[in-house]
């Protein structure tokens, strides 16, 4: 083979694995996207009430299903749709924290998670009551524009979902950061009933955060509509686990924390399925988990916890 | 004199940049009664943590009957005989007084886990002779009438009292007693100094006692050792050293000590 | 003399119900014979009586009763007494129902019969016990919430390795199993479950495990070695949950990764704090009444589903100790543990 041959061949082999290295990093971004977005409401809600909210991926689902029934049965546009959806879900969010969660604060944590678990499989069992086992197909709410570039595929549905989720939560992030709103729910995550003798209003708090929380993993539900365009009453069991993944990566309680742990997961992700069988995606994400777990179980972001004598 | 059953040897515990215990000595000999007195945050309570292993300490050695007992587990440590109350107390709250005395005794029990899904005979006389023994010691601290009880439902004296009892119940050479007499009203106090006495005289324990209240520390103590800032700034009989002028100043940085250190 | 009667009393009860059970079996074995066989010989109106007696379907209900006692009784071990909060007790059911299938299909050829299904039963068991060895090593370490998702990782991991594991029948499943699983194996092993956990509980190694639950650091300082503690309870827990496992299998004669996925960990969760957690009695209520309760329902079609998760909310907002509300159930506390024993007799 000639020399300069033998250099083509390496130089087009190196742009074509570049190609594939761009178009994968859209892909994690569009995954981690959701992933971030679900695993925030996961961080906040742990952050205020130390409470695993295992309900939280099947409020996603509803979301998705309540976003089906807004843009289909109502013809909401695009923009409409999103808001009456974040809407709706914030206050099936504070609804359910209204009825089952608080009657519990006191109550030893067990009966909370046992409460979270039974609300996710109430949300789960009714959806599929009503709406059926079988996968929906969700409606284009954009008209969807395939880009190429240099072999590079995107759409606008995909920029559209990553350029969001980042709005979403740069927004978010300066809520928490700025407002006194977001700086009570910070100081909660230190102590709650120090908190509380400040005269802060928890419960007042505590909605909020259901709200934040449930309306953005509604986006997240769209979201999945979008780029997958079927959904299901059981889609929320999976991806809830993985965005709780992605939480306890980032450090749980911590919102910068879920954000970073939803890319990094992403990414993950796209890399397994690119390079190893299907089959092993989910055993992948759980394994990262269990590492992490195991080596620092205060995730990346988390604070460290220290027994008292 | 006799051989010390417990010696620390120039005994150090850094927490990060702070120095809670700084080469601390002590040596207890059996059957003495020693005391740790101080300002809040001095170090005491830490001295405990390291003696029973809940730290490993930064340097120094702690020898059980000249045996090296640093670095290892708190319940070999329990097991070979150091036992201690905590400063808030801490029992097994959802556990009955009896089996709160009867998990103390679990080092010592011989039957194997076959025994138990026996149900033989062995597994249930050392049972029987296991609730005998947790019912003598109850009856000692007059707790025999609530033995059946949640453990969180006696009033704040009988807890304290529980959690010696289960001390005791591990049969140790060396007592530790943190701040027993934390939160008590001045009869109690008195009953309380009766009963660290007697459990002197009928177990037999060397006793190392954390204390704020002096009377307690005046009527037990045969000597003191008075800790600051992780320091020891004075040793000797109780009387002599509330008399010196670097534990009077140690304590009158404290406001909330000086009554009782003065008096 | 008083305890002397009440052992021998229990002990002429569970014979008495094992002799049931093995009567019950004899009777749908004989009615099936029947209806094969010698349909003609006797009366129709027998073959009526018989059918009302030993409805199969009755039957399996019962068995799955007796099933569910033991992985609600198992999971009481860690949950219960322990004091933590395992979400993924179908791993170890899922480890325990393909090692013994694989015993009497692989090692038997699925012709052993009688004597390889008790076999089968303690190789379940055994192979989920090394399997709970494995979960208790971080719960050295990480305790709570976080020790929680490690189990619910685990339970994850489980199913996608037997779906990745082509031997194991990958995820299309693994069957062949003869149906060995019948009434008095299942009350045999709900009994034996019930008299080691009770005996266990009541031993110095339960109130190690209480111990734990109340107050770790406490518990070190009086001699407990908290870290055994932990693997019993994890081995023990899991063991049982194993031979729950064995005899699933060998009552469907089927089972694929889907079924031991985080739902059914779920389902045991819910018959635990539903009869109430850390006492005998609850998670043997719990089981018996989620079970019936189910079948109950069946009248309601797909929305029985969406009942029995409002009234799990339900009883938790309303009585979060369970149905046994913390108090344990008169005969399963020894009666040792209930007179005063200090001046005993003789």
């Amino acid at each position: 083979m000639p020399m300069n041959g033998y250099y083509g061949f390496y130089h087009d082999n190196l742009t074509r694995r570049g190609r594939l290295m761009i178009q994968q990093a859209l892909n994690a971004l569009q995954l981690g996207s959701i992933y971030a977005l679900i695993a925030l409401g996961y961080s906040m809600v742990y952050g205020v009430l130390r409470l695993i909210n295992f309900a939280h991926g099947d409020i996603f689902m509803v979301g998705s299903y309540i976003a089906l029934y807004f843009a289909v049965k109502l013809n909401l546009g695009a923009p409409l749709t999103v808001l009456a959806t974040m809407a709706a879900a914030a206050f099936l969010g504070v609804l359910i924290e209204r009825i089952a969660y608080r009657p519990l604060r006191s109550a030893p944590r067990v009966s909370a998670v046992i409460t979270a678990l039974g609300v996710g499989i109430f949300l789960e069992t009714f959806t599929l009551a009503v709406v059926g086992p079988q996968p929906q197909a969700f409606p284009e709410l954009l008209p969807k524009i395939i880009y190429k570039f240099d072999g590079i595929r995107t759409s606008s549905t995909q920029l559209t979902i990553i350029l969001l989720s980042f709005v979403l939560m740069v927004a978010l992030d300066q809520f928490v950061q700025r407002t006194r709103t977001g700086m009570a729910m910070r100081a909660l995550s230190w102590d709650l009933h120090l908190v509380s003798l400040m005269g802060v209003d928890i419960d007042r708090i505590v909605s909020i955060t259901f709200a934040l929380g449930t309306s953005l993993a509604a986006v997240a539900g769209i979201f999945v509509g979008l780029a997958y365009p079927v959904i299901d009453p059981y889609m929320g069991i999976m991806v809830g686990w993985k965005a709780f993944i992605a939480a306890v990566v980032g450090g749980i309680g911590s919102v910068r924390g879920a954000m970073a742990g939803g890319y990094i997961l992403g990414a993950i992700e796209i890399l397994a399925v690119a390079n190893l069988p299907s089959t092993y995606r989910d055993m992948i994400a759980f394994a990262i988990l269990l590492f992490i777990l195991l080596v620092k179980p205060s995730g990346f972001f988390g604070s460290p916890v220290s027994k008292k004598v | 004199m006799t051989e010390p059953i417990l010696r620390l040897d120039k005994v150090s515990q850094q927490f990060g940049g702070l120095k809670a215990v700084s080469e601390f000595s002590l040596e207890l000999h059996p059957g003495e009664l020693v005391g740790i007195i101080g300002p809040n945050g001095a170090g005491k309570t830490t001295i405990f943590n390291l003696i029973t292993g809940v730290y490993s300490p930064t340097a120094g050695d702690i020898l059980l009957r000249g045996k090296r007992i640093n670095g290892l587990a708190s319940h070999v440590i329990a097991a070979a005989g150091i036992s201690r109350t905590f400063q808030n107390i801490r029992l097994f709250r959802s556990m009955t007084v009896l089996d709160n005395v009867k998990t103390a005794f679990n080092a010592r029990v011989r039957y194997s886990m076959l025994d138990v899904f026996l149900g033989n005979l062995r597994y249930l006389q050392e049972e029987r002779d296991l609730s005998d023994k947790a019912w003598y010691l109850l009856e000692r601290f007059g707790l025999e009438d609530r033995a059946r009880e949640r453990s969180s439902s006696l009033p704040y004296g009988l807890q304290r009292k529980l959690e010696i009892a289960r001390a005791l119940a591990c049969n140790p050479s060396v007592l530790l007693l943190d701040e027993p007499a934390a939160g008590m009203n001045p009869l109690e106090i008195d009953e309380l100094i009766e009963l660290v006495l007697h459990i002197k005289t009928e177990f037999e324990p060397a006793i190392l006692l954390i204390e704020h209240q002096m009377k307690v520390v005046r009527s037990l103590c045969e000597r003191v050792k008075v800790l600051d800032f992780g320091l020891t700034i004075a040793e000797g009989p109780p009387r002599e050293v509330s008399r010196m002028p670097r534990v009077l100043e140690a304590y009158l940085g404290e406001p909330d000590e000086p009554a009782s250190a003065a008096g | 003399m008083n305890l002397l009667l009440r052992g021998k009393l229990t002990a002429f009860l569970v014979v008495i119900g094992l002799a049931a059970c093995i009567g019950l079996d004899q009777l749908v074995a004989f009615k099936s014979y029947y209806l094969d066989n010698l349909s003609g010989t006797f009366s129709p109106q027998a073959l009526e009586i018989l059918s009302k007696v030993i409805d199969p379907y009755y039957l399996q209900i019962l068995i799955y009763v007796g099933i569910n006692i033991i992985l609600a009784s198992s999971l009481n071990v860690v949950n219960g007494y322990m004091g933590e909060f395992s979400v993924g007790h179908a791993a170890f059911m899922a480890v325990g129902a393909y090692a013994g299938s694989l015993v009497t299909v692989g090692l038997f050829k699925g012709v052993g019969g009688t004597f390889a299904f008790p076999i089968a039963l303690l190789a379940g068991g055994i192979a989920a016990g090394f399997f709970g060895l494995l979960v208790a090593i971080p719960s050295f370490k990480t305790r709570g919430d976080y020790l929680a998702i490690v189990t619910l990782a685990l339970n994850m991991i489980v199913k996608s390795v037997i779906e990745n594991i082509p031997g194991l029948g990958g995820p299309q499943g693994y069957s062949g199993m003869a149906r060995s699983t019948n009434l008095a194996w299942t009350f045999f092993c709900v009994v034996a479950t019930i008299w080691c956990i009770r005996n266990l509980i009541y031993s110095r190694y339960g109130r190690s495990i209480i111990a734990v639950r109340e107050d770790e650091i406490a518990a070190e300082l009086v001699g407990v070695n908290t870290r055994n503690a932990k693997i019993l309870a994890f081995v023990i827990s899991s063991f049982f949950a194993g031979i729950a496992g064995v005899l699933f299998a060998h009552l469907i004669q089927f089972i694929n990764p889907r079924t031991f996925s985080v739902l059914k960990s779920t389902d045991v969760l819910v018959m635990l704090y539903l009869g109430g957690a850390g006492t005998m009695g609850g998670p043997v209520l719990g089981a018996i009444v989620y079970t019936i309760a189910l079948e109950l329902l069946r009248f309601l079609g797909i929305w029985r589903f969406v009942v029995t998760p409002l009234l799990l909310i339900l009883l938790m907002i309303l009585r979060p100790t369970g149905i046994v509300g913390g108090h344990e159930i008169g005969p399963l506390i020894p009666t040792r543990e209930k007179e005063p024993c200090f001046p005993t007799n003789d």
